[in-house]
């Protein structure tokens, strides 16, 4: 302090003379335990060398009181971190990330189902699940209950009140479960209560909004996200997005933030699954279906649709049917479709195809003529006509009026012109005894007898000559006949067109096993025109399905039904029409078959004709298919628009 | 606020006065002397609790600093490199603040996009299955016998037969030949 100085080199001392005066005061505080004389303070080389001995003494043994302090609470926090860390570590971190973190399946629908048009046919909605825990309940249950019953609308459209569910909360403590498949909007109206104990769980319902129009064909999904019939069930891995559950961490200002990112999470997928459906041709089928079955009082019935260039299935409805929206109400052999698991014995409507067979092997030509006689006998079994009570014997006739007349002696005749053996070979062609392949489930297989005694037995080949003794499915049938229609080539029947963007842009398409030629177009179209007689001609048995200005081509079935107890019952039968549009154009087959029906004389014609018809009528103001003879007499045809 | 320039000099400047010009040789002296000049005025002055009297001694003092010494070239070396590095390591810290804290925003902002979009998807959904239900309903609706609506039978389009492909015809008119004298051409615009 000799020289207090401002200059920049006497700097560093006054700070250390700052610095000798900081203990100075430090001991100032402790003055009153420690009183020093003031010349002592100046002094800090030995502050406590002249302390008296006891004041040491205190002070060694206060430092270790608080050295045990310290070291006691060292000792605690050890302990405790011990116990944390390691005795109760991983319960508490499981807890932790009990809390922290959530798995969290992002609401990712099952992709919609949509027929040709774009229009949804099955679609994913959230649905909720009210549950109730009365124990959590922060006011009165009977103003909850109050509050509830004013917006709570039950499945049947209905609102419970108030005591209904005052009961249901007295049930039990917690997990009440008040309704099931709450609309979002009703849970929406819910949740907006904001009623403690009151809880949402949000699930997706599969919803179909045609109801029973398309439910042969899409089927439904179960509770558990399933599918249990038609494509929901066939395409099921088509129809089934998945995507990996998400795992969120709570961050740092309580929001819920993901651990990592799936590949392809943001960018959800917009694909459909596109049917060759046409909701429109359907409905309409439906409607005049269901108008005949209910008409004919008939067990039931069914009406296909296909695009014979393709195999493209337009239409397919069974009578009755179900509402896969509520599935659980309909017996479960509604579920199966019919039209392509049941087999039946095809009667007139198979003529045609043996027809091809015989004309393909040369056995017959266009102009051969057969002779019926009416009723032949063979072994034991006698063979008639289904008209040989009232015409007798026709004589000789032309192939096209044994299509006709249905003739039974006829087709028997005609068959007889070709080996046995060429006879089944024909039919193993056109895939008898297989499945079609259609991508619907439960197809069943037609059936057809061995080789050995197809060959063997001649009443066998005689039977099937007629379309009895060989059992197809009516999709068969439409597969069979589409043949006709598009020159002779096999194709599959298929409903499923593909997968589509929401721009209705192709992403996926099935792929289709190559069509077989099974038969030359000279053929086919040959026997198109002999089908045509029998809706043309005036004695034609299928004259119910004429519509004017179309050449149709079409034949009639009506067939004895096989009993349970062997042979054939006498009055259930099984009716059938196969129609064909047009015949200078072929492309629409469309069948109808309609099993046991009670009115008296019901026969393919009759039953069948008129619902082939009338869906027929549908096609052409759906698919725009022009007069046959707009060509032929152009001139009439725009005086008579006049 | 007004802003005043101040014109800045160089080091070099400031320091020539201090040292080549002893035209003030009354209140700068040299170190040295000014040392010398200390011992026996201190020395008197025997009362060291009394800082008065040195003080204003020295104002008249002022010492001149010995000329800085040159600094080697590793020690200038390591004050740049300690320079360069503390800016560096500033815009390092300040880079990543502001990383972390954009990090931390997208978060949020993400839990709360996805939340959108999550509500928009369901919306969609909702919106599409309203849609075809109504459709239903207007087609089941447009089925009832009282709608005056009727079937739509064949016989009731109307077809029309495709005309027949007009014969071609041969232009007659020559087309038009443009004029291309100088005079007309060159008032028009060629292209724009």
């Amino acid at each position: 302090m000799d020289f207090p100085s401002r200059s920049r080199l006497n700097r560093p001392r006054v700070s250390r003379s700052i610095q000798t005066k900081k203990p100075a005061n430090l001991l100032s505080r402790f003055s009153d335990f420690n009183p020093r004389p003031p010349e002592n303070r100046r002094d800090p080389h030995k502050p406590f060398a002249r302390q008296p001995a006891k004041i040491k003494k205190c002070k060694s043994s206060r430092l270790r009181i608080v050295w045990l302090i310290l070291v006691g609470g060292l000792f605690g926090l050890l302990v405790n971190l011990f116990r944390l860390q390691i005795t109760m570590g991983p319960m508490l971190k499981q807890q932790a990330q009990f809390q922290q973190s959530q798995r969290d399946l992002p609401f990712v629908p099952r992709r919609p189902i949509s027929d040709i048009n774009g229009h949804i046919l099955a679609i994913d909605k959230i649905v909720y699940t009210l549950y109730a825990h009365p124990k959590l309940f922060q006011q009165l249950p009977a103003e909850i209950a109050e509050k509830l019953s004013k917006v709570l609308v039950l499945n049947d459209l209905k609102n419970p009140t108030a005591n209904e569910l005052l009961e249901q909360f007295q049930e039990a403590d917690s997990g009440i479960k008040i309704a099931e498949s709450i609309s979002e909007e009703v849970g929406n109206h819910i949740a907006n209560l904001g009623i403690d104990g009151l809880e949402l769980i949000q699930q997706r319902k599969r919803l179909y909004p045609q109801q029973n129009i398309a439910a042969d064909i899409v089927g439904y999904v179960d509770s558990e996200g399933k599918g249990q019939a038609g494509v929901e069930h066939s395409q099921q891995e088509l129809l089934e997005r998945v995507m990996p559950s998400l795992e969120f961490q709570r961050s740092v200002n309580g929001n819920w933030v993901p651990t990592q990112l799936a590949s392809g999470f943001i960018q959800l997928d917009d694909l459909e699954l596109r049917l060759t459906i046409d909701t429109r041709l359907q409905r309409m089928a439906r409607k005049i279906l269901k108008e005949n079955v209910e008409k004919n009082e008939a067990k039931r019935g069914t009406v296909v649709v296909m695009d014979a260039r393709n195999g493209e299935i337009l239409t397919l409805v069974n009578e009755p049917s179900y509402d896969p929206n509520e599935y659980w109400k309909s017996s479960l052999d509604r579920f199966k479709n019919w039209a392509l698991s049941d087999q039946y014995e095809p009667g007139s409507t198979f003529k045609p195809i043996n027809v091809a067979i015989a004309l393909e092997a040369g056995g017959i030509q266009q102009d051969t003529m057969v002779y019926d006689e009416g009723r032949i006998k063979m072994g034991r079994w006698t063979i008639q006509n289904a008209d040989y009570n009232y015409v007798g014997t026709r004589g000789s006739i032309s192939i096209t009026d044994v299509i006709k007349y249905s003739s039974n002696i006829g087709m028997v005749n005609i068959m007889q012109q070709i080996e046995p053996e060429v006879f089944y070979e024909g039919l193993r062609r056109l895939g008898l005894g297989e499945l079609s392949g259609v991508d619907l489930p439960f197809e069943v297989a037609s059936t057809l007898k061995t080789r050995h005694q197809f060959v063997n037995v001649p009443v066998e080949s005689a039977t099937a000559a007629f379309g009895q003794g060989l059992s197809i499915t009516p999709l068969k049938l439409a597969q069979l006949n589409a043949t006709l229609a598009n020159g002779g080539k096999l194709v599959t029947p298929h409903v499923v067109k593909g997968l589509y963007n929401s721009k209705g842009q192709l992403y996926w398409e099935t792929s289709l096993p190559e069509s077989r030629q099974v038969f030359s177009s000279k053929t086919v179209n040959t026997v198109l025109e002999m089908m045509e007689s029998v809706v043309a001609a005036e004695d034609g048995t299928g004259k119910a399905a004429r519509i004017a200005g179309y050449r149709v081509a079409g034949k009639t079935g009506t067939a004895q039904k096989a009993s349970a107890t062997g042979g054939y019952s006498e009055n259930a039968r099984i009716t059938s029409f196969v129609g064909i549009l047009t015949v200078n154009n072929p492309r629409y087959v469309v069948v109808a078959v309609v099993d046991e029906p009670q009115i008296p004389g019901a026969s393919g014609g009759r039953v069948a004709a008129p619902i082939v018809k009338s869906v027929m009528e549908g096609l052409i103001g759906l698919q725009k298919i022009p007069p046959s003879d707009l060509n032929a007499k152009p001139d009439s045809e725009l005086e008579s628009e006049e | 606020m007004t802003t005043a320039y101040r014109p800045t000099r160089s080091t070099s400047k400031r320091l020539s006065p201090s040292l080549t010009t002893p035209t003030t040789p009354g209140n700068i002296i040299p170190l040295e002397r000014a040392r010398l000049q200390r011992k026996p005025r201190t020395q008197p002055l025997a009362q060291p609790e009394s800082n008065s009297t040195p003080e204003i001694i020295e104002l008249d003092v002022v010492e001149i600093l010995p000329p800085q010494p040159p600094q080697p070239l590793w020690l200038r070396s390591l004050t740049t490199l300690q320079q360069v590095s503390s800016i560096v390591t500033g815009a390092v810290v300040g880079i990543t603040l502001s990383v972390y804290s954009l990090t931390a925003y997208r978060e949020s902002a993400w839990t709360q996009e996805y939340q959108t979009l999550e509500h928009y998807r369901t919306q969609e959904q909702q919106l599409r299955a309203t849609n075809e239900v109504l459709k239903h309903q207007i087609a089941e609706g447009a089925q009832q016998p009282n709608t005056g609506l009727v079937e739509r039978e064949p016989l009731d389009m109307i077809f029309l037969r495709p005309a027949p492909p007009r014969p071609e015809v041969s232009p007659e008119v020559p087309p038009l030949e443009l004029n291309l004298s100088p005079t007309s051409t060159s008032n028009k615009p060629l292209g724009y």
